[in-house]
């Protein structure tokens, strides 16, 4: 990483400097341009300055030949031996050659003289030529004529004077051609000047540029020093690299011939991936499982590629067609999800996705479906799903079925309780709950018996059952929850299938309370029939014994005539007789007789009450008028010879609040309660020592009926005297007794002549309570 | 014409019952006759002719609801007090028919004899004045 940042940099560093290269390299081909023109231009000027120089050598040398040649010509005409007519001849010759080569060019030994191109000078060449050849052409006359022609002779003044116009010409041409070389010298020094001032200029520039391009560099080499530096640090990094690096290269060539060893056999291996690979795309192809292949493309959109048969028949429509399409545009509801981002995440960072129910729904397909989706290669990933529709949908009805068996379960009236194999416990019902005031949550998880330490003895049983698979049962257990006495049946079922047991517990305590109330209720219809037929039988006798008793008496009576004459008959008066009944106390006897009669006659008229039905002489009676009224009643009943004193007791009503109306036989209603004030009175003679005598009077209503409560503070009951209070004849009372008829009477009242319920418990502080509920409709026939 | 001394038959299984009333109605002035049957009272009612019968609905041969107007057919003009150890009694429409009303009814036993003497008048009487 830190390389290729290097790398990077000394790119852009050669990249730079080009920009200020161009300038600095056309200013520079400029200057290299000017020095060439300037070397071209000099070169130019110094051989126009050699042709004009070739030019006037030539010009003088004409002049100069063309004297040589007159001398000559007069030497020889003078007849000198120095002179050879072929020497002057040549001298001429010369003369006429250079004014040849002056005007037409040619060669001259190894130079080649150019033809002279300056026009004025031209004309005078050509003078020159003529009169030249003029020249050259009396010469040859003189040299033939000879004697005749020498120095001094016309044709010798007519040579003279050609001559002398020549001479002049060739004077002028010279002239012309020093002028030429002067004008020529001139243009070209001030070109050269100009030149060479541009030249400077030019070369100031570039070097002005050239600097500036240094500076550049300088900049750029200090930046690639110090770039240098730290590669140079990077470099020595490498080398260690380099150098642990071949230290591994032989690791690595050992391992490449290992690797060389394997190839083969990789590519052995190649080819059993491939025909894999087709296998691969063979199970995508038949996988029962839908499969979308997409692609992560550069501006995020994800393209699906690819999908397989299952698709197909897993959506209910042609997938193939959306190939091509972005996610969004595949599946337009799945935008407002989460999904497409989280498949984003699979195909880029390889972030596995798993959607356990997707719900979709775009009118076309509908359903849901469990989702796998996971990254195949960098960009791309691939999506697994099954439709789920109908799992869910057992899944709902399992739960729904488990949920409907709950609601048996805790609807059933019975504390059901499951165990497992260990004794903890996996359920416990509604009505467990109600039964303990435990609730499933706290419950749920304990041991069985140690949470219900009531309990605690039946863990063995549970243990067995569970072993023996075998159901156990308990009735009437008398147990305590909430510090209520509870009667229980307990029964441990096993399970079938797997170890642990349902533990059922049915609070019997009502039940079990009404089955001794329907007993109660069957003994009272069963002494009342037989009271029924013992009355007739028992009145008749009764009424023998009265009324003999009575007749008796009567007899004895002085009152009755018949009784005197009987008496004076049989010798003695019937005053005399008294006398004797009175002493002997017979008139005591005969009341003792009646006084039994008469009670008998009571039992009797008691015991029928059992047979009565209802003389339907009834009426709306405020309860809390009649208790008042019947304590007031108590109040003047009370009995000295009784032991008690009523109106020592202490009487608390706690009634609740208005008149508590119900449809009575009033007399009756009040027989039942002075028969409670009664007997409670009589058994508080028993603790009024330990504690004041006191009755709690209560008066209530509920949907029932109305309800009376009388509590006394007395010794209470025993169970066993509990279940036989309401028997008829059954008494505790051992003196003075009662018939033990009082409370079966009142049970029989409450209970057949009004619908109504009276209970008996013994209260744990000591004393009795009664409980009496006389329903609102209690109509009786 | 010296007023007639009334005529009653006490019909009665218990001899105790039959005995005491009839010497308690016999010492306060009226003429009785006993029956300790149904047969016996429907023979005595035949022979002599009585102005009230006292009956006990249980007796040995025959109840009291068949008796009665059999009595009745002999004698239409004897009155009839129905004298029971059953409380709760029940006039049967046979008794209904004949006249029988519930006042007629005195449950046994009386605590004093008095009273059947004052009820015996009240019903001679009334069928006296009627």
């Amino acid at each position: 990483m830190e390389l290729d940042d290097k790398r990077l940099e000394v790119r852009e560093l050669e990249f730079r400097p080009v920009k200020g290269r161009i300038p600095v390299l056309i200013t520079f081909l400029l200057g290299v341009l000017l020095i060439v023109l300037i070397s071209a231009y000099t070169h130019y000027g110094q051989s126009t300055r050699q042709k004009y120089v070739t030019w006037t050598r030539l010009a003088v040398q004409i002049r100069s030949e063309a004297t040589t040649g007159h001398l000559y010509l007069e030497e020889a005409l003078m007849g000198s031996d120095d002179v050879t007519l072929e020497a002057t001849r040549e001298h001429w010759g010369n003369a006429q050659r250079n004014i040849n080569l002056l005007l037409d060019g040619g060669e001259l030994g190894e130079d080649r003289i150019p033809a002279l191109i300056a026009t004025d000078c031209r004309e005078q060449s050509a003078d020159v030529k003529r009169l030249l050849d003029e020249l050259v052409n009396q010469c040859e006359l003189r040299l033939e004529i000879g004697d005749l022609a020498r120095a001094g002779t016309a044709y010798d003044n007519e040579f003279d004077l050609l001559y002398s116009e020549m001479d002049g010409n060739v004077a002028k041409l010279v002239s012309c051609l020093r002028a030429g070389i002067d004008h020529h010298s001139q243009v070209f020094e001030v070109t050269q000047v100009i030149l060479t001032v541009i030249l400077f200029l030019i070369t100031g520039a570039c070097l002005w540029l050239f600097a500036a391009f240094n500076r550049q560099i300088d900049k750029d080499i200090q930046t690639i020093s110090a770039t240098s530096e730290e590669l140079n640090a990077t470099n020595e990094e490498l080398n260690s690299t380099v150098e642990e690096l071949q230290a591994t290269n032989e690791e690595l060539e050992a391992q490449y011939a290992e690797l060389t060893q394997t190839h083969d056999n990789l590519q052995t291996e190649q080819r059993e991936r491939l025909e894999l690979q087709s296998q691969f795309s063979q199970i995508v192809d038949t996988s029962p499982m839908g499969l979308f292949f997409y692609e992560l493309q550069e501006d995020g959109d994800l393209v699906l590629l690819k999908t397989n048969a299952a698709t197909n028949k897993i959506l209910g429509v042609d997938c193939s067609q959306m190939v091509g399409l972005t996610i969004e545009e595949a599946f337009p509801p799945l935008a407002r999800t989460e999904i497409p981002d989280r498949y984003r995440a699979a195909a880029r960072d390889g972030e596995t996705y798993y959607g356990e129910q997707v719900n979709y729904d775009d009118k076309v397909i509908s359903g849901a479906y469990e989702v796998w989706a996971f990254q195949t290669e960098p960009m791309h990933m691939a999506v697994f799903f099954q439709d789920i529709t109908e799992r869910l949908r057992a899944t709902e009805e399992v739960k729904a079925l488990r949920q409907f068996l709950e609601d048996i379960i805790d609807s059933m009236p019975s504390a059901l309780v499951t165990v497992d194999g260990q004794g903890n416990i996996t359920q416990w019902n509604h009505s467990a709950e109600e039964l303990t005031g435990r609730t499933t949550r706290e419950m749920v998880g304990t041991v069985f018996t140690e949470s219900i330490p009531a309990l605690a003895g039946e863990s063995g049983m549970i243990n067995q059952v569970i072993h023996e698979r075998e159901t156990y049962t308990r009735r009437k257990l008398q147990l305590a929850f909430n510090g209520q006495p509870r009667l229980v049946d307990l029964t441990i079922y096993p399970l079938a299938h797997v170890d642990g047991a349902v533990i059922r517990l049915d609070d019997v305590t009502k039940r079990v309370r009404m089955e001794e109330m329907m007993i109660q209720s069957e003994k009272m219809l069963s002494v009342g029939g037989l009271a029924a037929g013992m009355a007739h039988e028992i009145n008749n006798p009764l009424a023998g014994i009265l009324q003999n008793s009575q007749v008796l008496e009567q007899r004895l009576s002085q009152e009755l005539p018949p009784n005197v004459d009987a008496a004076a008959a049989s010798g003695i008066s019937l005053q005399q007789l008294n006398d004797y009944a009175q002493r002997r106390g017979l008139f005591k006897v005969i009341a003792a007789i009646r006084s039994s009669g008469e009670h008998a006659t009571q039992i009797v008229k008691n015991m029928l009450s059992f047979s009565r039905k209802s003389d339907k002489s009834r009426s709306s009676v405020d309860l809390a008028k009649l208790v008042d009224e019947t304590i007031e009643l108590a109040w003047n009943d009370y009995d000295l010879k009784k032991n008690y004193d009523f109106r020592r007791i202490t009487i608390t009503r706690e009634y609740g609040p208005g008149p508590l109306a119900v449809s009575c036989e009033r007399t009756k209603i009040q027989q039942v309660i002075l028969n409670l004030l009664k007997n409670g009175a009589e058994a508080m003679v028993e603790t009024q020592r330990l504690r004041p005598p006191e009755f709690v009077i209560r008066l209530d209503r509920d949907t029932q009926g109305a309800w009376l409560v009388v509590e006394d503070n007395g010794p209470g009951i025993t169970e066993e005297i509990r279940n036989r209070l309401f028997e008829p004849f059954f008494t505790t009372k051992t003196s003075n007794g009662g018939t033990g008829l009082g409370l079966s009477i009142s049970y029989f009242i409450i209970t057949e002549n009004h619908n109504g319920t009276m209970e008996v418990e013994s209260l744990p502080e000591g004393g009795c309570r009664f409980t009496i509920m006389l329903p609102w409709e209690n109509g009786n026939d | 014409m010296t007023e007639k001394t009334p005529h009653i038959l006490i019909i009665d299984d218990e001899q105790g019952i039959r005995m005491s009333m009839q010497m308690f109605l016999e010492d306060t002035g009226f003429q009785v006759s006993t029956a300790a049957s149904g047969q016996a009272a429907k023979d005595i009612v035949q022979k002599a002719k009585h102005d009230l019968a006292i009956v006990d609905m249980r007796l040995g041969d025959c109840s009291g609801d068949r008796l009665i107007p059999e009595l009745l057919q002999l004698n239409p003009d004897l009155k009839i007090l129905i004298f029971t150890g059953s409380l709760n009694v029940v006039i049967a429409p046979e008794l209904s028919q004949c006249g029988v009303l519930p006042s007629d009814v005195v449950t046994k036993p009386v605590a004093d004899l008095a009273s059947l003497e004052e009820i015996i008048r009240l019903k001679l009487d009334k069928e006296h004045d009627a």
